[in-house]
């Protein structure tokens, strides 16, 4: 055992000291960087095994990165659904605006003013302003339909817009992911250090996940990933898969592509891409097709009173003229009723100018008052207000719930990886400790052979 | 549980976020002065909201059937007030005619002055509302209420057969032939009864609208009250709201101000 040992042992002291240092600057330098785990220096003793003693020093062996595969796939799972939530939720508070309620600027309004302006008529038959009244209000009640049915489908184009642009984030990512596997698992054939290799893949799959529900698997601790999507691989190690998406009569297809020109439609996603095809197969549409139900409902009831009435001038006739397909669309005031209120059907029996009978009728028909079964036009429009706000509240709390989630999950999550500056500096204060006692080390070593070398035999000199 | 900086961070964002959103919502229902702005808010109050609307709209056009159907039926009332009046008065000349002692050419002046009696009940048929036949041909039909609709009768039939009995009345007098007369006061008679009657249905048509126009107004405050109720905030319960929501807003920020600032830096010399 020589003398010079001490040095060595010194020095690995405070070699060690100073690599654990650089740990630790390089946790308090990317405290604020998204998705950075804390490493951690794991340190080992030198054990000298030909000499009697204890040992030989300090050494770092591996430099850990903290991280709980399990609390991020339930985090991902997690963030998915709430990603998925506040898209809806978003678009539930979009639709409740288009639908206006409550206030007095709604279809509810329109169509009450649209009624009383048959009362009027009714018992003022001959009148040319009574008449002019139906006309303009039956133009803006077909307006307000229209406008309501145009803001749907522009919602429906964003909506498209949004997949679309979610399936080529998707795709970016998948190949990316594939690339970052490589690199990873090159670095660690080569005992590089991998980890914020490792982190920069788990921020993208954490993004992945967000963006479709998507699960992970891990390959040869944490060497690759596997990504799926209900089944589906999106990555497989070296590979990467495409999606694609087509919106069919059916909703919206997202399809998997096995190979060029391949493809297998995924039956259920999850994510931001599953809130937006939700919103759009199934929020946006359901409300369209009641708005259209009821419109329809309308123009068809009314014309069919209509018709057997007998105008001032001219021939019976409709009041509202469609293509008989897409109402929301093509529905307008009959033109010649537009160009002259006189062709208004209000009478019963031909050439009495002064009969309403047909006006009360249509009159009574909107307000359910002709004895039918059949719902009035208020209260199918109520059902439809009533629906979107039970909806609306259902994905609002749902997000709400979520959100809480998510953030207990971020926060357990930040508990393992996330840095503490007290921390830090604390370890930080003990790795200078260190590194000072064991400058001293060498210090004293260096006095004890100072003495050998200089005061050592000089007695009586 | 390891609390690391960014847990903090975390948790005060949600907080004051959360306590920003409640005060927004607060504020919100302050201005509009409304419980709820979207449907999403309150589902069954909105519903509600609706309906109530709906029946206020509904029951303003059925008072203002009714208050048209008031203004021509006060109309109408007038009308056979005043054919009232011209039958009184040919009865009376009609007495005056019959009586042995008039002389002939008193009866030629009474029966110009039945003429002139004609003329005016041609006159009253004549008369309109709105541009419209007051008392003669197709009637309008006002809807005063779900189910309940009101008109007036066509006097056609009774005004020409007033105008037929005044001209055997002035015939008779033209040719001084007394039981032709008579038998023209006997016809006045029946009108008059007629007249009568239709006076009494009248009036009572005007008495049971008054009546529905009454309720149809008080219906008209408990809706706005009922919808007032529902959808208008309590201004005094929302600002205690207001009040403690600013106060947890406030503690929030302050407990993040007292939180973030400090670390193990600040007090390692």
């Amino acid at each position: 055992m020589s003398t010079f040992s001490i040095f060595e042992i010194g020095r690995s002291a405070l070699m060690t000291a100073k690599r654990t240092m650089d740990v630790t600057s390089h946790n308090v330098a990317n405290a604020s960087t998204i998705g950075y785990s804390r490493q951690e220096a794991v340190l080992e003793p030198i054990i000298q095994r030909q000499a009697a003693v204890s040992g030989a020093g300090v050494r770092v062996i591996d430099v850990r990165r903290l991280r709980d595969q399990f609390v991020d796939s339930v985090l991902r799972a997690e963030s998915a659904k709430k990603a998925a939530f506040q898209v809806q939720k978003d678009v539930m508070e979009y639709l409740q605006v288009v639908a206006s309620e409550p206030s007095d600027a709604s279809i509810r309004t329109s169509l009450d003013l649209f009624w009383s302006a048959w009362h009027d008529l009714s018992v003022d038959a001959s009148s040319a302003s009574a008449r002019a009244q139906v006309m303009e209000r039956g133009r803006s009640l077909v307006d307000l339909f229209k406008h309501i049915g145009g803001q749907i489908d522009a919602m429906s184009v964003d909506l498209e817009a949004s997949i679309e642009a979610c399936v080529r984030r998707v795709n970016l990512l998948s190949e990316r992911i594939v690339s970052l596997n490589l690199e990873i698992s090159r670095a660690l054939a080569r005992r590089e250090p991998a980890s914020d290799l490792m982190d920069q893949r788990d921020i993208l799959l954490d993004e992945l996940a967000e963006l479709t529900g998507a699960t992970v698997t891990h390959i040869a601790e944490g060497e690759s990933v596997r990504v799926t999507v209900n089944g589906f691989p999106l990555v497989d190690k070296d590979h990467s898969y495409k999606l694609e998406v087509a919106f069919t009569l059916g909703g919206t297809e997202v399809r998997w592509v096995s190979a060029p020109g391949e493809y297998t439609v995924i039956p259920s996603v999850g994510g931001k891409l599953g809130g937006y095809k939700e919103a759009r197969d199934v929020l946006v549409r359901d409300f369209k097709t009641e708005v259209e139900n009821l419109f329809r409902t309308i123009v068809d009831e009314i014309n069919a009173i209509h018709r057997n009435g007998f105008p001032l001038t001219g021939t019976p006739g409709d009041f509202f003229v469609t293509d008989g397909a897409d109402y929301l669309h093509s529905a307008q005031v009959a033109p010649w009723i537009v160009a002259d209120p006189g062709t208004i059907c209000a009478a019963g029996v031909p050439g009495d100018p002064l009969d309403g009978s047909i006006a009360l009728a249509i009159a009574d028909r909107i307000e359910g008052d002709d004895g039918a079964s059949s719902p009035t036009y208020n209260d199918m429009w109520s059902a439809i207000i009533g629906r979107l706000g039970a909806v609306g509240q259902k994905v609002d709390s749902g997000f709400g719930v979520q959100e809480i989630l998510v953030k207990e999950l971020q926060n357990r999550k930040d508990s393992i990886s996330g840095v503490s500056i007290d921390e830090e500096v604390a370890t930080l204060v003990r790795q200078q400790h260190a590194f000072n006692a064991a400058s001293r080390v060498i210090t004293i070593a260096d006095e004890m052979i100072d003495t050998i070398i200089s005061r050592m035999g000089i007695a009586g000199r | 549980m390891r609390v690391t900086d960014r847990t903090v961070e975390r948790n005060y964002l949600y907080s004051v976020n959360h306590a920003e959103s409640k005060l927004a919502k607060l504020q919100d229902m302050v201005t509009t002065g409304m419980n709820y702005s979207k449907p999403q808010d309150d589902p069954i109050g909105v519903e509600r909201s609706i309906a109530l609307r709906h029946h206020i709209a509904i029951n303003q056009q059925y008072l203002r059937n009714a208050d048209r159907a008031l203004a021509w039926m006060s109309q109408v009332e007038q009308a056979l007030g005043d054919i009232n009046q011209i039958i009184n008065r040919a009865q009376d000349l009609a007495i005056q005619g019959e009586t042995a002692t008039t002389p002939d050419d008193a009866r030629a002046y009474i029966a110009m002055e039945i003429h002139q009696l004609r003329d005016e009940v041609m006159s009253i048929a004549q008369r309109t509302m709105e541009g419209k036949s007051l008392l003669i041909g197709t009637m309008p039909v006002w809807k005063v209420g779900p189910g309940l609709t009101v008109t007036v009768n066509d006097l056609t039939g009774l005004l020409n057969q007033l105008a037929d009995d005044l001209l055997t009345l002035e015939n008779g007098l033209s040719a001084s032939d007394v039981s032709q007369i008579r038998a023209g006061r006997a016809a006045l008679e029946v009108a008059a009864d007629a007249v009568l009657s239709q006076r009494a249905e009248n009036g009572a048509r005007i008495n049971r609208l008054e009546m529905l126009n009454g309720k149809m107004t008080s219906l008209d405050i408990e809706y706005k009250k009922l919808l007032s109720s529902s959808e208008d905030v309590d201004l005094s319960e929302l600002l205690v709201r207001l009040q403690s929501a600013e106060a947890a807003y406030q503690a929030a920020l302050a407990v993040g101000a007292r939180l973030i600032q400090p670390t193990l830096l600040d007090y390692l010399k």
